[in-house]
């Protein structure tokens, strides 16, 4: 027998016969392999009856029989029929696609993750050829030829899956030719999915909570008063300010609603306090609601009924109270439903006026029709006009960089206004790569109620882009703090730097804002609103500070 | 080591044919299109494979130590953790790089002489997969070490309020309870 020293023992025949390629097979024959850490636990039961929501049961994703109802199918086809006649773009969407492949490696979970099912053209055809069978006269004569394919369990199991790793980022409808905006294929896929009580607990959960508290998290109207108290406990810590919390005030000039996130949980309540600084050193007649307590809407990752239903408190609110206008916090797919949805499922909000900045004078002309105001806009107009007195020194222990979230950037396009913000109350700011910021911005991975634990491995895969352009900027610049103007993002970016990036922390902008700002009043200001110590401003005099920067 | 010495010279050429081995992990539509973007933030995947494979063939080659070779490979297995590999295939590519340098040195007829150099060079491969192994437990338990500071940073805040507003803590109360939990530097 030839010993590995010796070349007689290595068969170049044997070598170079292996091929270790996995047979190629086509999509349609892969069935679902539900793998622990990519699949989302499902609704529970009693969140679905609180909603009215059919098919109500216990179940698991494991499970082989998903309980569903016995004419499954038909509730699905007559579904897809339906949404087929009410949404034109959805049968633009299943019609238009010629398969050019220019949005196949544009998703973070494709990129992450290499599963070729979440290329979103292959996604979109998981819809698509039950589309083609069903509604189409080539797809019922050709069958799997012409790409179509009979609906069965194993497909319902299979969108289950793979709709519930799209976050809707839309940064795959960037690129797309046809303008195919697959983000609201998967909203179809999961609203076909709901006709059946499929859900996943994360986003059904807080819509139940939603629907009955008025926020996701369920806090009560006392619980909110408890909490923001809490925050102004720490502020007054930080600062030596006392800041007013006014609640449910009749007859405020400005409605303020922020996602229900930033009330809980780091680094979230930070942004939260960096609200409330600037209101109270603005002098700014507004108030909280504890109805419309929540800016966030996971109705969107839900169904079209459910934005509405959710969303019907804010207008309300903004009635009830007798505002003149609204003004909303960092958030991200709160911004996509109240910039393209709200006004024309609960508007119009002709009861309101069109906003204006009661400080500087700014009328917001874009926002003459939904009435409502993003945090950013409002900041970048007043230091614009040099109204807020800022020591971005005080901030110089941070490198930042800032993270476009996927619905602020690709939704409605705010793209300066935070940077405006940063560049004026940070020294240190310094930009992704391109092809990573901007309309092209990469998603977190946890948006569209992915956020979760279970998933975990998804969300690392998803996160995994955003994470090597944040750790680029680490290694090359010394970047410390990403900013983001999503509550989301707040709390899923944390974990995707700590894998990825490690020491690099999250912000959100409010946050930065108030750490930077002068309050009248104030003592002297040695720990930032994290009540970390401020390094260099232990022992700091006060000196003037720079009141405009323009 | 002659043979080491020899295949030096072509270390581009095997770390390519470990690249396209390990690229055929992926599915085959994949796999073409992480070997074909070159740009690092689009395709972060193929470029921490390029990179690394490359790195590691240079720095075995190099006889560098398990330091240098672990840095080397951690990008490739800190993402292998997170996508859908069962561990033997996370880390089983290490181990084909094996067979990669045998075909280099069974193909070419000046090297096959050289051939008793490969048990030296595949003891060092072995200990490179090691390594690989020690990488994707790191990051695996990393993954659940995550998933847990979630919960925790969770509820932390929660309980810090239900402690601040406790009995007696104006004046000569009670001390401020720890809510802080253990941590691994026992400070903070």
């Amino acid at each position: 027998m030839p010993t590995p020293d010796e070349m007689a023992y290595y068969r170049q025949e044997e070598l170079l016969e292996i091929d270790y390629r996995p047979p190629e097979r086509g999509w349609m024959d892969t069935p679902v392999d539900f793998r622990r850490g990519s699949y989302i636990y499902p609704g529970k039961a009693k969140m679905l009856e609180i909603l009215g929501l059919p098919n109500p049961r216990d179940w698991a994703v494991t499970d082989e029989d998903w309980k569903l109802p016995d004419n499954w199918k038909q509730i699905v086809l007559e579904g897809m029929a339906e949404r087929l006649r009410k949404y034109r773009s959805f049968k633009v969407f299943m019609d238009s696609c010629v398969r050019c492949g220019a949005c196949a490696d544009k998703c973070h979970f494709f990129i992450g993750g290499g599963d070729p099912k979440n290329m979103p053209v292959l996604r979109s055809e998981l819809l698509r050829s039950v589309y083609r069978k069903d509604f189409t006269a080539l797809g019922k004569v050709l069958g799997k030829l012409g790409g179509a394919r009979e609906l069965t369990v194993d497909v319902i199991k299979e969108w289950f899956y793979y709709f519930y790793q799209c976050t809707e980022c839309r940064r795959c409808s960037v690129f797309c030719p046809f303008g195919i905006d697959t983000a609201e294929i998967t909203m179809m896929g999961r609203e076909l999915l709901g006709l059946l009580g499929i859900y996943v607990n994360w986003v059904i959960e807080p819509v139940a909570n939603c629907y009955r508290y008025g926020n996701h998290l369920g806090i009560q109207p006392h619980g909110l008063l408890d909490t923001l108290e809490f925050m102004a406990d720490d502020i007054e810590e930080a600062t030596g300010i006392r800041v007013d919390i006014p609640m449910n005030k009749k007859g405020a000039e400005i409605l303020f609603v922020t996602p229900s996130g930033d009330f809980v949980a780091d680094p979230g309540i930070f942004t939260c306090m960096g609200y409330m600084l600037l209101f109270h050193e603005l002098g700014l007649d507004y108030t909280w609601s504890s109805y419309a307590s929540e800016g966030g809407n996971f109705g969107l990752f839900t169904s079209h009924e459910m934005i509405k239903r959710l969303n019907a408190k804010i207008y309300a609110e903004a009635k009830r109270l007798g505002v003149k206008w609204i003004l909303g916090g960092e958030c991200g797919h709160m911004w996509r439903v109240l910039h393209q949805y709200m006004d024309t499922v609960n508007g119009p909000a002709d009861f309101l006026e069109v906003p204006r900045s009661p400080i500087t004078g700014t009328v917001f002309e874009n926002a003459r029709s939904t009435k409502m105001v993003h945090i950013m806009e409002f900041v970048a107009d007043l230091i614009h006009h040099g109204k807020l007195k800022l020591r971005p020194e005080r901030n110089d222990y941070v490198r930042v960089t800032f993270h476009d979230s996927c619905n602020p950037a690709r939704a409605m396009g705010l793209l300066e206004e935070p940077r405006y913000v940063l560049r004026h109350v940070c020294n240190h700011f310094y930009e992704m790569p391109e092809n990573t910021i901007r309309e092209q911005t990469f998603c977190c991975g946890g948006g569209a109620g992915l956020g979760t634990d279970e998933n975990m491995e998804m969300r690392l895969r998803g996160g995994l882009p955003r994470g090597a352009a944040v750790r680029y900027v680490q290694e090359k610049y010394g970047v410390n703090r990403l900013a983001a103007i999503c509550a989301i993002d707040r709390a899923t970016l944390v974990t995707v730097c700590d894998y990825w990036a490690p020491g690099v922390k999250v912000t959100g902008i409010t946050e930065l804002v108030a750490n930077a700002m002068v309050f009248e009043g104030e003592h002297e200001r040695k720990v930032d609103l994290r009540l970390e110590p401020i390094p260099g401003m232990e022992g700091e005099q006060e000196s003037e500070g720079s009141g405009s920067d323009e | 080591m002659e043979l080491v010495e020899q295949l030096r010279g072509r270390q581009e050429a095997i770390a390519r044919r470990w690249l396209e081995d390990t690229l055929a992990t992926y599915a085959a539509e994949t796999a073409r299109r992480l070997d074909r973007d070159q740009d690092r933030f689009t395709n972060p995947v193929g470029y921490a494979l390029r990179t690394g494979t490359q790195a590691v063939v240079a720095g075995l080659l190099e006889g560098r130590t398990a330091e240098v070779l672990s840095g080397c490979l951690d990008e490739i297995i800190r993402i292998r953790a997170v996508q859908e590999f069962a561990p033997s295939q996370a880390v089983g590519f290490v181990f084909r790089l094996r067979e990669v340098i045998r075909a280099e040195v069974q193909g070419d007829s000046t090297l096959r002489p050289l051939a008793s150099g490969l048990g030296e060079l595949e003891e060092r491969i072995e200990r490179l997969g090691l390594l690989a192994f020690d990488l994707y437990m790191k990051y695996r338990q990393r993954i659940f070490e995550l998933r847990v500071n979630e919960m925790k940073r969770s509820v932390a805040k929660v309980i810090e309020r239900m402690n601040r507003f406790r009995p007696g803590a104006e004046g000569g109360g009670l001390e401020d309870p720890g809510t802080d939990g253990p941590s691994e530097r026992g400070s903070g």
